[in-house]
């Protein structure tokens, strides 16, 4: 066995929105280069963070002034899919990085089998979720985690969220909720299309989290370890050079 | 600025601004919350259009199947029927 056939699981940590986008990308490029072990990660936000996608247009998805009253950052993911609002202990946040070869080209499937791993972690807290294509996990037909993936230089990233306290007044002063999206329900009722463990059971957000990481472990070998100097330095010079800076956040 | 969008029915958010003068496109932005692998396919797709007359369904569709296909690009969420009827409608 070597390095490379061992997850590698990084302690959990809370971080603001511009690092957590960089350590993606830091793991990502290390792996690229064949000097780090695939690697999970569970972390959390603070400050409070909306990012998008990575094709959305910052001033269409964002209340900007919004998130500068509430001290809230904006950062635009390098993945696709659509905006979401990481409240401080509010979610647990995951990304599983990895060569692309662990998953396999079919994208649909990647996203079943992840969602799966987040599907079984819900179960084991004794709530009945279902993978919801093309990247979300619902409960009784409400989305509780959404995911989104890129798969670069033959290295697969997939990260997401896992609902846990959802402060809906706080998400949508800062989310604009586009009209087309939901035209066949109320803005009201938008908030009732997202669910949070906290309100389906007694579980603790350190239950979810300690949920999720027996269930994406399951049946792996794994050691526990931290970014290496290289990642660390890369992180901080990738948050700068793009997710801290207005060029690419607000590039569209 | 032309802007359309639509709800792809089963999956994403696809919104069209564009350029348009006369009847040729100047510039187009596709955004939303759909996935492009790779990512740096989209603006590709994007430039794609550029110079084509918004209202030719036939070679606005013939110029995205040949991006698609030259960049091996593979679209999440919305298809290239989408794109062209967003734009079509105008």
């Amino acid at each position: 066995m070597t390095l490379m056939d061992r997850w590698r699981l990084l302690p959990f940590e809370t971080r603001e929105g511009a690092l957590n986008m960089a350590i993606d990308e830091a793991i990502a490029e290390a792996i690229s280069f064949n000097e780090a072990s695939p690697t999970m990660r569970f972390y959390g936000w603070n400050p409070a963070c909306v990012t998008i996608g990575c094709f959305q247009s910052m001033n269409d998805e964002v209340d900007l002034d919004a998130c500068e009253r509430l001290g809230i950052d904006a950062v635009r993911r390098r993945t696709g899919g659509g905006a979401v609002f990481h409240d401080r202990r509010g979610e647990v946040t995951y990304s599983v990085i990895c060569p692309e070869s662990m998953f396999g080209p079919d994208v649909t499937a990647s996203y079943r089998e992840v969602c799966g791993w987040i599907v079984d972690a819900l179960a084991i807290l004794g709530l009945e979720a279902e993978f919801k294509p093309i990247n979300d996990v619902s409960i009784g037909g409400r989305k509780v985690s959404g995911s989104a993936q890129t798969r670069r230089s033959g290295v697969f990233t997939m990260h997401g969220t896992v609902l846990y306290k959802i402060d809906r007044e706080r998400m949508f002063s800062v989310l604009k909720v586009g009209k087309t999206k939901i035209s066949d329900k109320d803005i009201a009722n938008y908030g009732d299309r997202v669910v949070g463990v906290s309100e389906l059971t007694d579980a603790t957000i350190d239950d979810l989290l300690g949920a999720l990481v027996r269930s994406f472990l399951k049946g792996r070998e794994w050691f526990l370890g931290d970014l290496s100097q290289d990642e660390q330095a890369r992180t901080e010079a990738i948050a700068l050079e793009r997710y801290a800076s207005d060029e690419w956040n607000l590039s569209r | 600025m032309f802007q359309a969008e639509r709800k792809v029915p089963g999956g994403k958010l696809v919104r069209v601004k564009a350029d348009i003068d006369g009847s040729v496109i100047r510039s187009v932005r596709i955004e939303g919350d759909f996935f492009v692998h790779p990512e740096e396919g989209l603006a590709a797709l994007e430039s794609s259009l550029v110079g084509k007359e918004a209202g030719d369904i036939e070679s606005m569709r013939a110029a995205l199947t040949k991006t698609v296909g030259d960049e091996g690009l593979e679209l999440i969420g919305f298809s290239i029927d989408d794109l062209v009827s967003l734009i079509g409608g105008k």
